[in-house]
């Protein structure tokens, strides 16, 4: 085999693979993290203060607590 | 497009104006916020929240758009383009983001505000105030800011193609 054949990058793909920096990958974790902790945060109810729990949303936070409250009070 | 020396300057003052204006415009909503849910006083918590849907529309949702247009328009008119480098798109997606949640949360309390006038002086000192949003808000123009200020670099495939192109 010709040994510039082999020196010789085939032209149909990249030189040099793209890599991601390190900064960039761990910004992305800590996002997504985060991103689930507050969908965690937001489905578990736990956002009872404040604009979360008035307008629309409050509206409908009261419509599921009313439908789970049992009726007679037991418990 | 390259944006001439002279109105890259403009835009970059514009944009440090803004964006400082933003981030004071979150400091204060957020005292309002604190000092709302720690009121005692019915009239109080009234005052606050009227004072926070002011803050809300007049000052940080037309300092959010500013903040973002002239972001990008910066960004477009100078080397580091929107898309080329990973700081400047994280920048972008952050500023949209905040953006988007400030101008999605305003109406609730604009809608608070209305219902405060209709509440029981129980209700309104038990509903409390504010401090999720503007605080979060704050940690992520806090992260942008340092992001624009410390560019880290890292280019997107995207702009190493277009500077292979360029080569």
């Amino acid at each position: 085999m010709d040994m510039d054949e082999v020196a010789e990058p085939d032209s149909g793909t990249p030189t040099m693979a793209h890599r991601m920096p390190r900064w960039v990958k761990a910004f992305l974790i800590v996002g997504v993290v985060l991103l689930i902790a507050l969908v965690v945060h937001a489905v578990s109810g736990r956002g009872e203060h404040g604009p979360s729990r008035h307008g629309a949303s409050a509206r409908a936070w009261e419509v599921v607590s009313a439908a789970h409250t049992p009726a007679f009070g037991g418990g | 497009m390259t944006l001439s020396p002279t109105a890259r300057r403009v835009t970059l003052v514009l944009h440090l104006t803004v964006t400082g204006g933003w981030i004071g415009g979150a400091v204060a909503y957020l005292a309002l916020g604190v000092a709302a849910g720690a009121a005692d006083e019915p009239e109080a918590v009234r005052g606050m929240w009227a004072a926070m849907e002011l803050t809300g529309w007049y000052a940080l949702v037309p300092l959010a758009a500013a903040s973002l247009v002239t972001g990008i328009a910066l960004a477009l008119g100078s080397r580091w383009g929107l898309f080329t480098h990973y700081w400047v798109v994280i920048s972008l997606v952050l500023t949209s983001v905040a953006t988007a949640v400030l101008v999605l949360h305003m109406p609730s309390v604009s809608d608070m505000v209305e219902r405060l006038g209709t509440m029981s002086a129980d209700e309104i000192t038990r509903h409390g105030g504010d401090v999720l949003h503007p605080a979060l808000g704050l940690v992520v123009l806090l992260v942008v800011q340092v992001l624009n200020v410390f560019k880290p670099a890292g280019m997107t495939s995207y702009g190493e193609r277009r500077r292979r192109r360029a080569a």
